[in-house]
Parts: C-alpha cells; sequence; structure tokens
C-alpha cells in the first residue's frame, strides 16, 4: 500500500509539469496580452491612454519577452514558491489569493456537507423504497433542481428575497459588517447572506448525488448475497448499510477527488451573480485580462488539487474495497 | 440475461401465454417491463414529441425566430378566448384581443390594454403571411396554428421579448439546437470512457498506468479557462454553430475520463468474479469480455450517467451562454434565450421571458424518468 | 455675438474673479471656521489639531447647491467588478491642480488657488494654498509637486517615457519652484490645451507623490529601497514603489480627498469604506470644514443586477454608473416610493449612441477599397430604419441622427446631423449598385473578384448590450439590400484588442465626444487621433507616433490632424472654436462611420434626504461626473444618512 502511494506521488511529477505548461498556454491562446486588455479597459471608460504610458507598461510587465522565456521565468519563480505580481490589482499574488480562500472553503464545504447530508439518506431512502409515494416526490423536487440552471435559480431567489422580504442580496455581509471584526454579529449576519449560495449551488450536486446514489444502491439490493443475509435473518437496517451501502459507495469514491478543486473554485458562476468574494470571480476576471500570473497560479492550484484528489481517491478505493486492495497488492 | 430460475412475475399480466415469457429475447422483456413504468413511458413520449416539434418547427411556429413587431415590445402573454359573440350567436371561435400599445413618457414603461373591440381569430392550418422554407428544402404557407391574416395583428402566446418577437416560436425552434448539440459529444464520451476504462480496469498494470495518467492529465484542466482561451482564440469567420460544434467536442474528448474511472474501478473489482473468470478460460477475447460479459453487470450504472449527461448537456449550453462563451445570437437557443431573461429588469417586468427554463426542466426531467424506467427495465436482477 | 463683445466680456468676469477671491481671502482669513462633531472630540483627546490649524490660510471655499449642510451619515453606493477604480476619481478623489466648473463650461481654481498663464501660453504658474496639509498633517507644498516631476517623471526607470501631458512638440517641460507655494510649467511652445488637462483626472498626477512619505521607497533616496522592495516580494524597488504609489492600493499613502479609503480595492473585502479626511482644505461659504457627509461606503458587486436590486431597495444613497440603462428606467421609477429615493437627470454628452465603425485602415486591399468608397456608407446608411431601433432599443427616446455634435453647441454641424438619415431602400440599393452592382442567386451582392459580400462586426455584450439587440436589426435591414453581416458578439475586451490590432472589419461602439468640452478634448470619432482609433486603428497610431506606426492616412484626414495639432497649441477658448468646426466639417464631407441615433438622457437615483445634489448633470468620463458637482458638499438631511 506505501508503495503504491509513493509511486502514485512520483508520477505526479511530470504530470504536474504538463499541466502547468498546458495552463501557460491557455491563459497566452487569446490574442494580445494582459497590457492590450489594461490598455482597452482604460480606453472604453473613454480615458485617452498616451503611447508613452504603454511602452512604459510593457516594459515594466516584461511582456516584451517571447513566450517560452516568460514560460522558464514563471514556472522558476513558482518552484521558489514566488507567485509573482498580479497586473490587474498590483499585488502580490499570494495576497490575493490567501485572502479569498477562507471564505471560499467555507462556502465549498458548507454546501458539499448539506449535499451529503442530503443526498445519502434520500438516496436510500428511495432506493429501499422505490416506486413509493417518496420516491415519486423526492425524485420530481431532485429533478427540478437539478434542471434549473444555478445562475438563474440564484437570480430568481435575489428577485424573490427583494420583492417578498425586502433583503438586498449580494455579497456575504451586510455593509456595516463586512469590515468590522469578527464577532458573533458578524457571524450571524454571515449565516443570513450564506443560505442563499449554499441552496443555489446545492441544490444541482444533491439531485444528481441522489440520482446515482439510488441507482447504485438498487443495483447492489438485488444481488444474491442480499437475499442469503436476509433469508439469514440479519436487521433490515444493519443489512442495508453493512455491505450494499459500501459497495454503492463505489462509484462514488472514485468521483469524491474531485470535490476538491471545487473548494477552491468554488461554482464561479453563482458567485459572479451573487457578488461572493471568492476565488471564482477571481479566476474569472483574471482569464479574461490575462494577468498572467494570477490566473496561471490559480489553474494551476486547481490542476493540483484535482490530481492531489485523484490520489486520494484511489486511495479511499482501497480502503473500501477489499477487493481493489488484493488486486492492487497483486499487480 | 434474465435468470431462467427466477419468475419474472411481474410480466406474468401482461402476457396471455406464460410460455411467452419463457421464450421472450431479452429486448422484449425489457420493453414489457419498461411499459410497467409509466412515469418512463409518459417521458419517452414527452421525448419523442419534443424532438418531434425540433424538426417540424418550420410547421409548428407561428412566427420565424427573427420575426419582430415594434408594436409589441416585452408584450405580455395573450389570453385565449373560446366563445364569440357573432351575429349568428356564441361561437367556439378561438380568439384574441390585440394589444393597444401605449408608453409613458417619463417612466419610459410600455403598457399593454387588450382591446375588446379588436378580435383576432385564431386558425389551425393558418396561411402565412410569407412563405417560409421547411428545413430548407421546400416551401410552405401554412403553419400549424396562427392569427388570421386578415386581423393584421400578432398573437403571442407567450409573450413577446424585448425586440417583439414571439417567445413561443423561439423556444420551439430554440429545441433544434438545445435537443441536438449535446447528443453528439455525450455518444463520444460515452463510447471512449467505457472502452478505455474497461481496458483499465481489466489489464491493470502498466496499460492501467497510461490511462490512469492521461486521465488525470486531462481531468486536471479546468474547463472555464480551457473554455474563454479557446472560444477567444477561433477565427471570427466562423459561424457560431461551427464554433460551438468544436468545442463541445473538444469537452467530450474531456468528459469521457469520469465514466472510465467508474468503469474501471467497476472492472478492478468484477475481475475476480466468477463469471469473468469462467469467460476466459472459455476462450473470449478481450473485447467481448468487456462488451457481452462485464458490462450488463453495471449497465444500470451506466444508463443512469447516460441519462444525467444529456440534460446535463443542455444544462451546460445554458450554462456557458451566460458567460458569454456558448452560443450566441442570431443563433436560437433555449440558453441564448435564458441570457435575454437574464437582468433585474425582465425578470421583475416580463417573467414570461424565463419560460425557455421551463423547456428546459421540462426535457431535462423527461429524459431523467426515461432512463430511470430504462435503467429498472434492463436491471439483470430486477423484480 | 460678436468676437470682440465676447472677449470685453471674457476680460470683465475675469477681472471680477479676481475681485471676488481678493474678497474673499481677505474675508476666509477672518472667518470662524465649524467642524465636524466626530473631528471636534479628536480635538478635544489632542489627536489632531484645531481646525483653524488644519486649514490652508486660504482655504477653498464652495458654494453648496442649495444650501448649507449638515454635519453626519454615510453615503452608500456600489463599484462593479475589480476593474472600477476609476470610479474613485468620480466620487473621491477627484482634486486635480484645477477643477471643471459644474455647466462644465470651462475650468477653475482647485488645489491651486491661482493659475497665472504667460502672454504667449508657454508659461503656467500655478500657486498653491499656503498652509494646505496631506491627509496626515503634513504640510503640502511646491517642493511635492517638484518631487514628482524630477524624480518620477524625468526617472527613466519609473517612466521610461514622458507622457505627452507634459510635452509640446516633443519637447518635455521645465518645472521649477519659485518659492514653497508657487510653481511654474515652462514649455518650448504654446500649449493651450494645458490648462484643460489639469482640470481632468491627468491633472491629479502632479499630486499624486506625497514627497515625504513616498522618498522612503525611491532608491535615489533611500538606499535600501532594492532591499525593502526584495523583503516585500517585489521583483524590484520600481514594482514596489509603484504598487505604494497606487492610492487604491496602498490606502496609507497620503492624499487630498475629502475622504480617505480604508482598505485597499481591489482586495478581498467586498466593501471599501472611506472616512472623512480631517486635514480636507474646502470649506463652504459660512466656515464650515467640509466634507458634511462622514463617511463612503462602496460595495463591491461582481454583477451589476445586485447593485440594481440594492438600489430598488432603498440601500444605494446616490449612484449614477452602472444602474442607468434606459432599460432599467421603468422600475427605478416605479419603485421610488417604496425604496424613498428620487431619479435625477444625466445628461449625455456623447455624439451619437450607436455607431458602426468600418474599419477603414483594414489591410485586406479589397475590403480596404469598398469601404473606403463613400458611396458604399451611404447605401449603408440609408438602408437602415433609425427610428424602428429607437422605438425597440431605445424605447423611442433619441432622433435619427448621425455622429455628430450636439446641435444646442458652438460647434452644431446640421449637415453632419442629418446626411444620408433618410431609411430608403430604393436609394440604398441606388447607392450600393455603384459599388457591388452584381448579385448571387440568394440576391447578395458580389465582391469585385467575384466572392459574397461577407463582412463580420464585432459588438461587445458591455456594457452597451443593447447594440448587440441593435446589431441583430441592422443585420436584417442589410439582408435586405444584398449584405452579408456575420455579427460576432464577444467579451468587450477581446473586442477591443482585434481593434487595436487592426483585425476587425467592423467595429461596434457609441461615440463620445459630442457635448461641451468633450468635442475638443474626445474628437476621436470626428478623426482618427489616437491610437487605436475606432474608424481606422493604424491611421490613429500614424497620428499619435507621428508617423513612426501605423499606416499613413489619406489627405484629408492628415489635414485633420494638422488643425488639431494647432488647436491644442491655442489658449482661446473662441479660436479653439474656430479650428474644431474646420476639422467638424472636414469630417462631415468625409463621412467615415455610420450611426443611428442621439444619445437619450439617463437618469441616476438619489435618496430623498440626500440635498445638494443637482436635479441634472452632464455625463461623461472627461467630466467625471458626479465629482464636479462637488460631492463635499453633498448632505444628510438631520445628519443622518
Amino acid at each position: 500500500m506505501t508503495r503504491f502511494i509513493i509511486k502514485r506521488l512520483f508520477y505526479m511529477v511530470p504530470t504536474l509539469l504538463a499541466i502547468s505548461l498546458v495552463a501557460f498556454l491557455i491563459i497566452q491562446l487569446p490574442p494580445g496580452d494582459f497590457l492590450s486588455t489594461y490598455v482597452s479597459n482604460r480606453e472604453a471608460q473613454g480615458e485617452v491612454v498616451d503611447q508613452a504610458e504603454i511602452t512604459n507598461l510593457r516594459n515594466r510587465y516584461g511582456l516584451d519577452q517571447s513566450l517560452p522565456v516568460q514560460y522558464i521565468i514563471w514556472m522558476g519563480n513558482v518552484l521558489q514558491g514566488d507567485f509573482g505580481q498580479s497586473f490587474q490589482h498590483n499585488r502580490p499574488v499570494s495576497d490575493l489569493i490567501w485572502e479569498r480562500l477562507t471564505l471560499t472553503m467555507l462556502l465549498s464545504t458548507g454546501s458539499i456537507i448539506l449535499t451529503w447530508l442530503i443526498a445519502f439518506p434520500v438516496g436510500i431512502y428511495s432506493a429501499v423504497r422505490q416506486y413509493s409515494m417518496g420516491d415519486y416526490i423526492f425524485t420530481t423536487i431532485g429533478f427540478i433542481g437539478l434542471s434549473i440552471p444555478n445562475f438563474l435559480f440564484a437570480l430568481i431567489l435575489m428577485v424573490v428575497a427583494f420583492k417578498f422580504f425586502n433583503i438586498s442580496v449580494g455579497g456575504l455581509f451586510s455593509p456595516d459588517y463586512a469590515t468590522a471584526a469578527w464577532s458573533w454579529e458578524k457571524f450571524v449576519d454571515l449565516l443570513q447572506h450564506i443560505w442563499i449560495p449554499i441552496i443555489v449551488i446545492g441544490t444541482a450536486s444533491t439531485a444528481g448525488l441522489i440520482r446515482i446514489m439510488r441507482a447504485n444502491l438498487l443495483d447492489e439490493l438485488h444481488r444474491p448475497y442480499v437475499t442469503t443475509a436476509r433469508a439469514k435473518g440479519q436487521s433490515e437496517f444493519v443489512l442495508i448499510v453493512r455491505y450494499p451501502v459500501r459497495e454503492a459507495l463505489n462509484p462514488f469514491v472514485s468521483t469524491i477527488g474531485y470535490t476538491l478543486p471545487q473548494l477552491v473554485s468554488g461554482s464561479i458562476i453563482v458567485a459572479v451573480v451573487l457578488s461572493l468574494p471568492t476565488t471564482g470571480p477571481l479566476l474569472l476576471a483574471a482569464l479574461r485580462s490575462q494577468d498572467m500570473y494570477l490566473a496561471g497560479t490559480l489553474v494551476l492550484m486547481l490542476s493540483v488539487m484535482t490530481v492531489v484528489g485523484t490520489l486520494i481517491s484511489d486511495i479511499l478505493l482501497a480502503w473500501l474495497d477489499p477487493r481493489i486492495r488484493v488486486s492492487l497488492g497483486r499487480s | 440475461m434474465s435468470s431462467v430460475t427466477q419468475t419474472p412475475s411481474m410480466l406474468l399480466d401482461e402476457v396471455d401465454d406464460v410460455n411467452e415469457v419463457f421464450m421472450a429475447s431479452q429486448r422484449t422483456l425489457i420493453w414489457w417491463r419498461f411499459r410497467k413504468h409509466k412515469l418512463a413511458l409518459i417521458s419517452a413520449i414527452v421525448i419523442i414529441a419534443m424532438y418531434l416539434m425540433a424538426i417540424f418547427a418550420d410547421f409548428v411556429a407561428p412566427y420565424t425566430p427573427n420575426s419582430y413587431s415594434v408594436s409589441h415590445q416585452y408584450a405580455p402573454p395573450m389570453q385565449v378566448h373560446f366563445l364569440l359573440e357573432t351575429e349568428d350567436g356564441t361561437r367556439f371561435i378561438p380568439h384574441v384581443f390585440a394589444y393597444n400599445f401605449t408608453r409613458d413618457p417619463v417612466s419610459l414603461k410600455q403598457t399593454f390594454e387588450p382591446d375588446p373591440d379588436n378580435v383576432v381569430t385564431l386558425q389551425f392550418f393558418a396561411p402565412l403571411e410569407e412563405p417560409r422554407m421547411f428545413l430548407g428544402m421546400f416551401e410552405i404557407h401554412h403553419s400549424l396554428f396562427g392569427a388570421s391574416v386578415e386581423s393584421g395583428e400578432r398573437f403571442h402566446l407567450l409573450g413577446a421579448d424585448k425586440l417583439g418577437r414571439d417567445v413561443l416560436s423561439r423556444v420551439i425552434y430554440g429545441a433544434q439546437l438545445s435537443l441536438s448539440i449535446g447528443l453528439f459529444g455525450v455518444f463520444i464520451s460515452l463510447f471512449l470512457g467505457i472502452l478505455l476504462g474497461g481496458l483499465s480496469g481489466l489489464y491493470g498494470g502498466v496499460v492501467d498506468n497510461i490511462i490512469q495518467r492521461v486521465i488525470e492529465f486531462v481531468v486536471s484542466l479546468p474547463s472555464i479557462p480551457l473554455w474563454l482561451g479557446l472560444s477567444a482564440a477561433l477565427p471570427p469567420q466562423w459561424s457560431v454553430v461551427q464554433v460551438y460544434l468544436f468545442i463541445t467536442i473538444i469537452l467530450s474528448l474531456r468528459g469521457w475520463t469520469g465514466l472510465a474511472r467508474v468503469v474501471r474501478g467497476k472492472f478492478l473489482a468484477l475481475r475476480s468474479e466468477e463469471f469473468v473468470m469462467a469467460a476466459q478460460l472459455d476462450g473470449s477475447r478481450q473485447l467481448r469480455l468487456i462488451f457481452r460479459h462485464m458490462l450488463p453487470s453495471f449497465t444500470s450504472h451506466i444508463i443512469a450517467s447516460l441519462t444525467l449527461a444529456i440534460p446535463s448537456m443542455i444544462i451546460g449550453e445554458t450554462a456557458l451562454s451566460f458567460l458569454g462563451l456558448g452560443l450566441r445570437p442570431p443563433a436560437v437557443s433555449w440558453g441564448v434565450l435564458l441570457q435575454d431573461a437574464q437582468a433585474v429588469n425582465v425578470v421583475i417586468s416580463a417573467p414570461w421571458l424565463l419560460l425557455p427554463a421551463v423547456a428546459v426542466t421540462i426535457a431535462v426531467m423527461a429524459f431523467n424518468f426515461f432512463g430511470d424506467g430504462l435503467r429498472d427495465a434492463a436491471d439483470p436482477y430486477g423484480r | 455675438m460678436t468676437k470682440s463683445y465676447k472677449h470685453l466680456r471674457g476680460a470683465l468676469l475675469v477681472l471680477f474673479l479676481c475681485l471676488l477671491s481678493a474678497a474673499f481671502s481677505v474675508v476666509a482669513q477672518d472667518m470662524a471656521y465649524n467642524e465636524s462633531p466626530i473631528l471636534a472630540s479628536m480635538v478635544e483627546s489632542g489627536e489632531i489639531p484645531a481646525v483653524a490649524d488644519r486649514l490652508p490660510v486660504t482655504p477653498m471655499i464652495v458654494e453648496p447647491l442649495e444650501s448649507t449642510g449638515e454635519y453626519g451619515g454615510t453615503w452608500n453606493f456600489g463599484l462593479s467588478g475589480g476593474a472600477d477604480d476609476f470610479f474613485f476619481s468620480r466620487t473621491i478623489r477627484y482634486e486635480p491642480l484645477l477643477r471643471w466648473t459644474p455647466d462644465w463650461d470651462g475650468w477653475t481654481p482647485n488645489v491651486a488657488q491661482e493659475l497665472i498663464i504667460s502672454e504667449d501660453s508657454t508659461e503656467f504658474t500655478f500657486i498653491l494654498r499656503e498652509g494646505m496639509r496631506w491627509s496626515d498633517g503634513e504640510p503640502f507644498t511646491a517642493d511635492d509637486i517638484l518631487f514628482w516631476y524630477e524624480n518620477i517623471i524625468l526617472n527613466e526607470e519609473l517612466s521610461p517615457s514622458i507622457p505627452n501631458t507634459y510635452t509640446v512638440g516633443g519637447e518635455p517641460a521645465i518645472v521649477e519652484k519659485i518659492d514653497d507655494y508657487t510653481i511654474v510649467f515652462k514649455f518650448t511652445a504654446s500649449n493651450g490645451f494645458f490648462p484643460l488637462r489639469m482640470a481632468m483626472t491627468n491633472g491629479m498626477e502632479p499630486l499624486s507623490q506625497p514627497r515625504h512619505y513616498m522618498e522612503q521607497f525611491h532608491a535615489d533616496f533611500n538606499e535600501n529601497a532594492s532591499a525593502d522592495a526584495d523583503a516585500a516580494g517585489f521583483a524590484s524597488w520600481v514594482d514596489y514603489y509603484l504598487s505604494k504609489a497606487d492610492d487604491a492600493v496602498n490606502v496609507e499613502k497620503p492624499r487630498l480627498g475629502a475622504w480617505v479609503m480604508q482598505q485597499p480595492y481591489p482586495g478581498g473585502d467586498s466593501v471599501i469604506v472611506a472616512e472623512r479626511n480631517p486635514y480636507y482644505w474646502k470649506v463652504d461659504t459660512e466656515g464650515n470644514q467640509l466634507p458634511y457627509i462622514d463617511r463612503v461606503q462602496m460595495f463591491v458587486a461582481e454583477e451589476v443586477d445586485a447593485l440594481v436590486l440594492q438600489g430598488l431597495n432603498g440601500d444605494i444613497d446616490m449612484q449614477s454608473r452602472h444602474i442607468e440603462s434606459l432599460e432599467n428606467k421603468p422600475i427605478f421609477f416605479d419603485n421610488q416610493e417604496a425604496g424613498d429615493y428620487r431619479l435625477f437627470n444625466l445628461v449625455s454628452t456623447w455624439g451619437n449612441a450607436f455607431c458602426i465603425f468600418p474599419n477603414l485602415s483594414i489591410e485586406d486591399p479589397t475590403i480596404n477599397a469598398i469601404f473606403n468608397n463613400i458611396d458604399f456608407r451611404i447605401g449603408l446608411s440609408h438602408a437602415i430604419n433609425r427610428q424602428e431601433i429607437i422605438d425597440l432599443i431605445y424605447l423611442g427616446q433619441g432622433t435619427p441622427s448621425q455622429y455628430a455634435p450636439h446641435l444646442d453647441g458652438p460647434f452644431a454641424n446640421e449637415q453632419m446631423s442629418y446626411q444620408y438619415t433618410e431609411y430608403n431602400v430604393d436609394l440604398a440599393n441606388e447607392y450600393l449598385d455603384r459599388v457591388l452592382p452584381e448579385k448571387d442567386d440568394e440576391g447578395y451582392r458580389l465582391r469585385p473578384d467575384g466572392e459574397r459580400m461577407f463582412i463580420t462586426a464585432n459588438v461587445a455584450t458591455a456594457p452597451l448590450a443593447e447594440l448587440v439587440e441593435g446589431m441583430e436589426l441592422v443585420r436584417q435591414y442589410w439582408a435586405e439590400v444584398g449584405i452579408d453581416l456575420n455579427v460576432q458578439v464577444v467579451d468587450r475586451s477581446l473586442q477591443w484588442e482585434r481593434k487595436d490590432a487592426n483585425e476587425l472589419e467592423i467595429f461596434v461602439w457609441a461615440g463620445g465626444g459630442g457635448g461641451g468640452l468633450d468635442v475638443i478634448l474626445n474628437a476621436q470619432s470626428y478623426f482618427p487621433d489616437r491610437n487605436a482609433a475606432f474608424q481606422a486603428p493604424a491611421w490613429g497610431a500614424w497620428y499619435a507616433t507621428n508617423g513612426a506606426d501605423g499606416i499613413e492616412p489619406p489627405e484629408n484626414v492628415k489635414e485633420m490632424g494638422r488643425l488639431y495639432n494647432e488647436l491644442v497649441q491655442l489658449a482661446d477658448p473662441d479660436e479653439q472654436i474656430v479650428i474644431m468646426n474646420q476639422i467638424i466639417q472636414i469630417s462631415a464631407d468625409w463621412y467615415p462611420e455610420i450611426c443611428i441615433t442621439t444619445q437619450p438622457d439617463t437618469f441616476g437615483i438619489v435618496k430623498n434626504n440626500m440635498r445638494n445634489v443637482p436635479d441634472s448633470m452632464i455625463a461623461s468620463a472627461t467630466y467625471p461626473d458626479p465629482a464636479p458637482t462637488n460631492p463635499e458638499t453633498y448632505f444628510f438631511v438631520g445628519g443622518e444618512g
């Protein structure tokens, strides 16, 4: 098992290098560079940007060098822990990301936990009581949640909150608490604002999870060993939880790794609509303006998270299913 | 694959002769079982209806998608009345009242008053003002239903948008792109996912390693940066639909990974099952092993994934349109229509523009129920 | 009015103003000053000196619009996204050397108490205010301006080239300090535009480097500058210096505005707060130190919809940006009572709301020839049903018009406003037949080389979203006359990048420079006056770099460039008007862009308890509304808001 983990870690390195290269290229794909976006932004606002300034800036940002050189410089810095400056914000990239990371993780973790808390029991219930009234109700609600596009849902909730509850929703804090120090009141304020994002983000994945859970469990419930156990007199509850549920979790666990990058990027679209100060909008803005170092670092972070997540998935898979553990030992 | 030792009892009331059950082929059995699941049956009908509507859009829709009207900007849905007072007494004539359009000079708000004196009758097989091309092949002169041409007025069952274009017509035409564009990509993903995941799980070792690394690499590239980069780098001359097809294919080349991992996990677990060993001893080739023997044991999961994939493609299209990376006007799809609704002033004053979301929801639900039914019917261990 | 009468009037006005300011300076010294209760208690606890010591000897006296205000309250409004820092220049930090008058008919002193212009407009002497202080209490003197010019502008590492504002004919200005409160800019040739530029946001540049604070980051003054930069994670002292000089990023930097930012932007905070500046150097006519409002709270929204909802809910105190699209007017109008706010009018300075710019400097020779043929453009123009577009897109507001200066100003040109605006499909076909007579089976016109005339226009999704629908209508109109138009809807930055690279065939935008001083300050739509100009990016580059870059334009465009070069050297507004009208006439005959309608007035919202806010104000980036209407005099009734 340990050998397996070490081998995987070893393989991660070339993967990550390849990812960094592609990430860099993706950011550079659109024509122009940060500077052209920056200049066009200011011009679009009506300001006159003169040539001299443009030359100044090009020089300062090192954008006159060729792409391979820029890549090497960037990677070299990253490996030393220097993530560079954001052109847009004129601040170190690490500062910017760090500021937003806590809230992003809070929001994502909250949504994921809520999702699992609801999806697992409901999925199990749906499978066990297949075709019952409860099954149909949950199925329908689940599908509605799955079908409505997230951002539209967010917008509708915002308007509903405004029209019927007179709350203006946006951001994670009311203006009075946004800059204040942490306190109980501030925490309560956060809770008041955070329910809409969590609902919006949670609904889609909850529905999907319920479906998959139900399908998997149904697969298992009709296996011979379940009938055997039942015949042997095991109580229904223990029977279901002990083996079928563990089996049904198998495909889940394969995909659990993907939740890790979610923690960092956290539902970009919903964050944009609801004006949440998370990393999602930061990434989007950085990509749009080709803020190379900020975008590159974020993309790299996401990719690393995914790779690590995959590794965790595999380890969990092996732990959950003894058959896999044995076969891995064999190979 | 259904076991002879189990009696498919629920099918007994479907057939007249008990023996038919035992002699029926696998496909027939699946069909019989599917029929029992009423919701799934209805969904299947709904899906067929939607695709038919999309194919025959040129005939079904009262107006072409880009036909606009200055005096019907943000017109609310019209109420259809059925009984009309004529000189010959009350007759059953479906009709609506034309709108009187005024705009407040200060607030700029438009108001629509139905005018009871201005009756617009509705007809089936209504003659068109201008002939239309049916699927670009031949001209037609009638639409399924519409306002009578003599009245010279327009009829908006579901209201009109900012340019006075008929929402109902646009939803019908929108189905063409929305329902078709994801299918291609999903099937590519499906095939690649099963093939590569199967090989990976079956062989293990080096093959597994390589495929795993490839999966990791492909998966780790975040999609939104990829979309942004690609959509900005494509040549300006490409039409919108060309661009979208290209990007969909690229993304489906990315989408197979999820299924591959799951398939691999299952295969790893199943490798040691007896029936696999039996097939191998029997001399089955690897491909046959994968597709004929191991796959059916988790067909239900694959079906669940598939039926979640198609609607997720539909939703994906709307999400990307929101970010400005998917389809754009003048192409008409449900995502494009929802873009128009994506503003506070629309949600507050013209909420009928959100109706494409209902179309999306119905489509997604139909696919899901259908997939459910199919999965249950195909379940080899089903009751 | 004859010219001589205008001159006499001008002279009398100047004389009167001098007398008035002299009178005020006497009065000011004798005035007893009042201050906000918050500051008063800080004085008591010894944190800050008394108000008379905080104010300069001759503070600027601002007359409030309606009445003297009351101290107190918080002004809430919203920013959009992370690139909105220009909004600060519109609200809390518009303090250049000079400022625009609220009516935008000229400039008036601001930080500089007085500006003395030499006869030949080569020397500009700014008299500063004795005793004026930065927001940290340190004195503000001519040394700060000198420090800026010598060590930033003339420092090659910080400024590899000198901005145009401070050069004439390529020669940089010489800046001399006469005494602590007098500083002079000397140019080698007449530079009439210089005071105008000093009233724009450019005029804040000389005041952006408080010497006592910035010295520590400058390598010429602190030998540890590089080491410090390294320790802070910057590649060089230059990067570190520039980040410290950006007052949105570095909130500790001393500044001169009425409110001082407490959080950096853009940063992790979703609300940026600005507190009153105890050392603000303006008072009202009764001696009350400004501003009246204690705090400004700015909510950072990622999407404008959040701001719209906040505004409807009454959570915004005063705002004119981001929410003011015509589409929103009905809902804002309906909600006035519930939200307890009123609407005010924003008068546009644009020359046209919806302009289609065929790229006249495009490199493809076939398309270039066709686009540059005036009959082609005239034909396309007659094919457009402008009234329909106005009714659908602009809710019936606006009148059919080409790009032109406002008809109620000194630059009015009826030919330019109304030429080719008639909707006449037959006439359009007539003109187009002269250029592209051949058609294919589907009725689309063919180019000389036999290919279908297929052209692509790029239009941006924001901030002018209405142009997207407008172009859909234009596409249908042009299809009627046989032109196959492909409308690509793209992100704004992508659209501008393609334009800047001279890659676009057709660029769609609005045209500024129609009203007030914007006509002479923002001449881009009259002729390509800057790099990547709308109608001909490469010709604009040629003009901006004096022929070093870009493609050489034809004679009439060069002529306009020559005239404009003359214009910027003139100081007399009347002479400026004469030359500008000549440029405008050449541009009218040239007819480079096809435009649709005059820009309707839009609106802003202000809470009912907020006062001294005008009912109507000019909207422009050059006149950064609402700043020239003196936000420091806005106040809340009862001091609560």
